[in-house]
């Protein structure tokens, strides 16, 4: 398993971009807000594969060509080069029946290194340019990627955990609300956490965590009991909201905990990816990329304890020598 | 013996022996200081005349002062005395002073209110077998000074003022005359170890005119040297012209004075920590894992004790602040040409298309490294999308909650980048020929900042730099070894300004003015 993601959708499988794949799709499944696919209170969202077209990704200079004569560049309005991004999106679910089997193409382009305060994810990894599962809410009239409204790249198959988590959003509203969960909620949300349904799992553990209601057992049973991308999703969340247990504790050390004690590269896996995830896409957030380097070093140590073959796991090799670690 | 309430006695020596024969019994000469011609300074009224009253000691005389105001109000704790013979003591409730029993003769009594004030000076002749009475009249204004308005003293303080921008704080005060003034006075406001300005740079000394009614008059101070101590810069009201409502006063005299503290700020510094190494990270060039740098500042206000509460205090935070130096910031390139051919092109067809396709992005100006909602800041708190650091704004040191860094960081990015870009290839009659796709070969960034600890203002946004520093980053995904940030070695004291407002550094390597896309070389491509 050199990478976690099944395929398709990623079309390319060159390994780098399958790590940026999953890069993204930690940060922005561990940050769905369901409430922005609320429309006056009635879901309104899509589960989508993004199937790019062959040119989707590539540059051109829009009316710029080349004098096959003279070899000279013709540029008449002095543009400059674009990114194109083109292909055909298919719901994989919906939040309306009608638009279950819904599909539409999407084509424009984007300046090409157009600067940024901070990058979003969608310079790093772009589904609509390498592909991938996504949760939006199509909106008419706009243009460009904003024609797709919220997008937040899911983890490959986590499309089908949409809709069972609106479901239950809509039975019980005040449950994933902000502001601190009361004492019957903090059971509810407990249940959730050790549920099937990983989004909800997912979104619970957040609820829990910034409400400071997350306990470190609640923490270290869910991270030894999930699958790689939800592993990845919590360890990501641990990291980047700082919180306490109800030792006052750092609830984060959960995560060196779990490293120490994790007996299987398959565990180490997720842990770098989400250590990669934020180092990459939480620029913003100092306080997670110095835990970052503390998850890094022990899962460096980790993984030379488990000997050689966890040290030469491509997975993980790939993440340390993104993140320059020396080995 | 004496009048009012007075001591009976000098209190010092007060009976020396002389002999009865220098004395001279009607024959007084009456002379006041600053009123030449005048027998008594009276300020409109006349002074009391000598009370000539029989002395209970025939052979002696009785030496009597009396000290009052303008107003004719007694001035208490008047250092009196008469000349040249040590004779001296402090006068009471009353204004007056008993020398006693002396031998009779011809005595100046002097008063001095202050050690920097002109004494007031009557000569009479004080016969034996009478009390003489020295009445002396004295400038006895007694001034008010109020520092940012208010009475009460832990305000009394003002910045430092800014190098880089030059600029100066200034705090309003007011000044008024209290009590004892019959006539407006003219004063001039002073500050004798130049640590103040009244208040631009060359206003060493102010000059008011204040109402004998004991209307506020406003002026302003402002920084020019840092307080070593608190109240350590003092105000000084003098006399700026002979005292109007006459009575002893000259020019010079110090009529009031007020303790004031210019504050400033002291271990300030701007670390830069390189970060991680560059590296392609899908369609971005950026560091392999956080930050291209980071920044902290800090600074303590000093001297020891100054109330952070204040006016002038409670909104300077310190902060950070990035100039983006003019430059060609960022190339890409795209290389190794291949040609789709379109269909039904003979064989032996040749073209010739461009070796490279080069994008710059320039940035011909000097521009602040910021945003709207943080501007002039490079950072602030509290502006989703926009804030690199929640840290970024932080309570000077010396101040409560105070002292930790102010951090932030940067991470400029090559901007996304197609790894090929595709161009059509047509004769000049418009026949397409092929399609030439070239190959994403290189990313530069090339960039230089200078970078500023400063001193700010969150709710009227002005700053000044208290620390500088240098970094740059100039790396190319092409080049082997390391590509990542560089820093001065040390920061050192300000030697430019740090800018605020737009243009946005941003702004302008995103303005399509600054973008240039060029071809470099030739390859040809024989079908």
């Amino acid at each position: 398993m050199p990478a976690m993601s099944a395929t398709p959708p990623p079309r390319s499988q060159d390994a780098t971009i399958l790590l940026l794949h999953d890069a993204r799709a930690v940060h922005d499944t561990a940050s769905i807000r369901l409430r922005d696919y609320m429309l006056q209170g009635t879901p309104g969202w899509i589960a989508a594969n993004i199937l790019p077209g062959a040119r989707s990704g590539s540059g051109t200079i829009p009316g710029a060509s080349i004098d096959a004569n003279t070899g000279k560049l013709r540029n008449p309005n002095n543009a400059a080069p674009e990114l194109l991004k083109e292909g055909r999106w298919k719901a994989v679910a919906s939040s309306s029946p009608a638009q279950e089997t819904a599909s539409g193409e999407y084509a424009w382009s984007e300046p090409v290194g157009q600067v940024k305060r901070i990058p979003d994810p969608e310079d790093y990894y772009s589904p609509f340019v390498e592909g991938g599962e996504i949760l939006c809410q199509p909106v008419k009239g706009p243009q460009g990627i904003e024609q797709f409204g919220p997008v937040r790249l899911l983890f490959t198959g986590w499309g089908e955990f949409v809709g069972p988590a609106f479901g239950f959003l809509q039975s019980h509203p005040s449950l994933l609300s902000p502001g601190v969960p009361a004492p019957s909620e903090v059971s509810q949300l407990a249940e959730v956490l050790s549920g099937k349904n990983p989004l909800l799992a997912l979104l619970a553990f957040r609820h829990l965590l910034t409400a400071h209601q997350l306990t470190t057992r609640q923490a270290q049973d869910r991270l030894n009991s999930s699958g790689a991308n939800l592993t990845a999703g919590l360890v990501y969340l641990l990291i980047t909201n700082p919180s306490l247990d109800d030792q006052k504790r750092p609830l984060v050390e959960a995560v060196p905990a779990f490293v120490k004690d994790a007996s299987k590269i398959t565990q180490l896996r997720p842990v770098g990816l989400a250590a990669y995830a934020v180092g990459l896409l939480d620029i913003a957030n100092p306080a997670a990329l110095a835990e970052t380097k503390r998850v890094v070093a022990a899962l460096s140590d980790r993984t030379k304890a488990l000997g050689p073959d966890a040290e030469t796991d491509p997975y993980l090799h790939l993440i340390f020598e993104k993140m320059g670690v020396a080995r | 013996m004496g009048n009012g309430d007075s001591a009976s006695t000098p209190a010092s020596n007060p009976s020396p022996a002389q002999s009865l024969s220098s004395a001279t019994s009607d024959s007084a000469t009456q002379s006041a200081a600053g009123d030449a011609g005048s027998s008594v300074v009276t300020c409109g009224t006349p002074a009391d005349a000598p009370a000539g009253q029989p002395a209970p000691a025939a052979q002696k005389a009785h030496l009597v002062v009396q000290v009052k105001d303008c107003s004719g109000k007694a001035v208490q704790g008047v250092n009196v005395a008469v000349s040249g013979k040590g004779w001296n003591g402090v006068t009471d409730a009353s204004g007056k002073f008993d020398f006693g029993d002396e031998n009779p003769d011809t005595y100046t009594v002097t008063g001095l209110l202050t050690a920097t004030s002109t004494p007031a000076s009557q000569t009479l002749a004080a016969p034996a077998g009478q009390t003489t009475q020295y009445n002396l009249v004295i400038c006895n204004i007694t001034i008010e000074i109020q520092i940012n308005n208010t009475g009460t003293a832990n305000d009394d303080i003002v910045q430092v003022k800014c190098a880089h921008p030059a600029h100066r704080h200034k705090v309003p005060c007011q000044i008024k005359i209290a009590s004892g003034a019959a006539h407006d006075h003219q004063i001039t406001l002073g500050n004798p170890d130049g640590r103040l300005r009244f208040p631009e740079s060359g206003d060493t000394t102010k000059n008011v005119t204040l109402p004998a009614a004991g209307t506020w008059v406003a002026f302003e101070i402002s920084g020019e040297n840092a307080s070593n101590a608190i109240g350590d810069a003092v105000i000084q009201a003098t006399l700026g012209a002979a005292c109007p409502d006459g009575g002893a006063g000259n020019v010079g005299d110090v009529k009031g004075s007020k303790p004031a503290t210019v504050f400033w700020f002291d271990a300030a510094e701007i670390k830069m920590t390189p970060g991680g190494n560059y590296v392609i990270s899908g369609n971005l060039y950026t560091p392999n894992a956080g930050h291209a740098i980071d920044h902290s500042a800090k600074a303590t206000i000093k001297p020891a004790g100054v109330d952070c509460s204040t006016p002038q205090v409670k909104d300077l935070r310190v902060g950070i602040m990035q100039l983006a130096l003019q430059g060609v910031q960022r190339t890409m390139t795209w290389s190794n040409p291949t040609i789709a051919w379109v269909a039904g092109t003979a064989a032996g067809t040749s073209t010739t298309v461009p070796a490279s396709i080069v994008f710059k992005r320039n940035h011909p100006v000097n521009a602040n490294d910021s945003a709207g909602a943080v501007d002039p800041l490079y950072d602030q708190p509290g502006h989703p999308h926009v804030t690199i650091d929640a840290n970024s704004v932080q309570v000077p040191g010396g101040c409560a909650g105070g002292g930790a860094a102010a951090t932030s960081s940067d991470t400029p990015s090559g901007g996304a980048a197609p790894a090929t870009v595709n161009l059509p290839a047509s004769t000049a009659a418009g026949v397409n020929v092929g399609t030439v796709t070239y190959t994403l070969t290189s990313t530069k960034i090339d960039l230089d900042f200078l970078v500023w600890a400063v001193i700010f203002n969150k709710s009227t946004n002005q700053f000044c730099a208290v620390r500088e520093r240098s970094w740059n980053l100039h790396a190319d995904s092409a080049a082997a070894g390391d590509q990542k940030a560089k820093t001065d070695a040390a920061d050192r004291a300000p030697t430019t300004d740090p800018v605020g407002g737009q243009p946005f550094s941003n702004d302008v390597l995103n303005d399509p003015a600054n973008k240039s896309t060029t071809q470099v070389g030739s390859t040809v491509f024989t079908k």
